[in-house]
């Protein structure tokens, strides 16, 4: 190995690995938790537009559910820290 | 000239009734499934005639369910539609490599749905005319 080329050992691999695994699945589970209230509203909305027989009572309701979803449990966004000490305590609540 | 059939395997209710409304509307006859192995038992059971597939599916998950229908010669020939709010580059990738003819993103465009739906249908349809197993639309 030539002289100041970086090493990463196995287990540092491994590490990094497992690390970018966990990533990938909290990415994964924000974009299901985001995107599928998302995909309700959108198509609630779209669906209002069309003529006639779109039962829109009911999709409003639903619209207005996953509204709720999105601003509530159980996926729960964190609070913006209060203060600026609070953003570096990892107290955002 | 029947309706095609559409098996739309997805456990989210709220997004179950939409899309069913939706794919009925554009003339769809509409199954369901809300496990990956409903999915898998319903294609089995055969007079499907393409999938609407959601990946974060309990029991089995999507990727689990293409694996499962492109193994058996009774499902290999049903074109897999992948709808799922897992919309990172390699996520995308990996539903194409596992036998979806096509991805879309959730949220979806509600009007193009129909037609992304029927694109797949033709497309696999025109490659078993081919004598090949179908041809992937990318997205």
């Amino acid at each position: 190995m030539e002289r100041g080329t970086p090493c990463i050992l196995d287990g540092d691999a491994l590490r990094v690995a497992a690390l970018d695994a966990l990533k990938d699945d909290l990415l994964a589970t924000l974009a299901h938790e985001l995107r599928t209230p998302l995909t309700a509203m959108k198509g609630a909305r779209a669906l209002e537009n069309l003529p006639g027989e779109a039962p829109q009572r009911e999709f409003l309701q639903l619209a207005l559910q996953n509204t709720d979803r999105l601003s509530g449990s159980p996926f729960r966004w964190p609070s913006p820290p209060t203060s600026p000490s609070a953003l570096g305590s990892g107290t955002g609540d | 000239m029947s309706m095609p059939v559409v098996l739309l395997a997805e456990d989210e209710p709220d997004i179950l009734r939409l899309v069913t409304y939706i794919l009925r509307r554009e003339g769809f006859s509409v199954r369901t499934a809300t496990t990956g192995k409903e999915a898998v038992d319903a294609a089995r059971q055969g007079q499907v005639d393409v999938i609407l597939l959601d990946i974060m599916l309990p029991e089995l998950n999507g990727y689990g369910v293409c694996a499962a229908l492109r193994e058996d010669p009774l499902t290999r020939h049903i074109p897999i539609v992948v709808m799922s709010a897992r919309a990172q580059a390699k996520e995308v990738e990996r539903g194409l490599e596992a036998g979806a003819v096509s991805y879309i993103t959730k949220p979806f465009e509600p009007a193009h749905l129909g037609e992304q739906v029927r694109a797949a249908l033709t497309a696999a349809v025109s490659g078993r005319a081919r004598g090949g197993a179908g041809d992937a639309l990318h997205p």
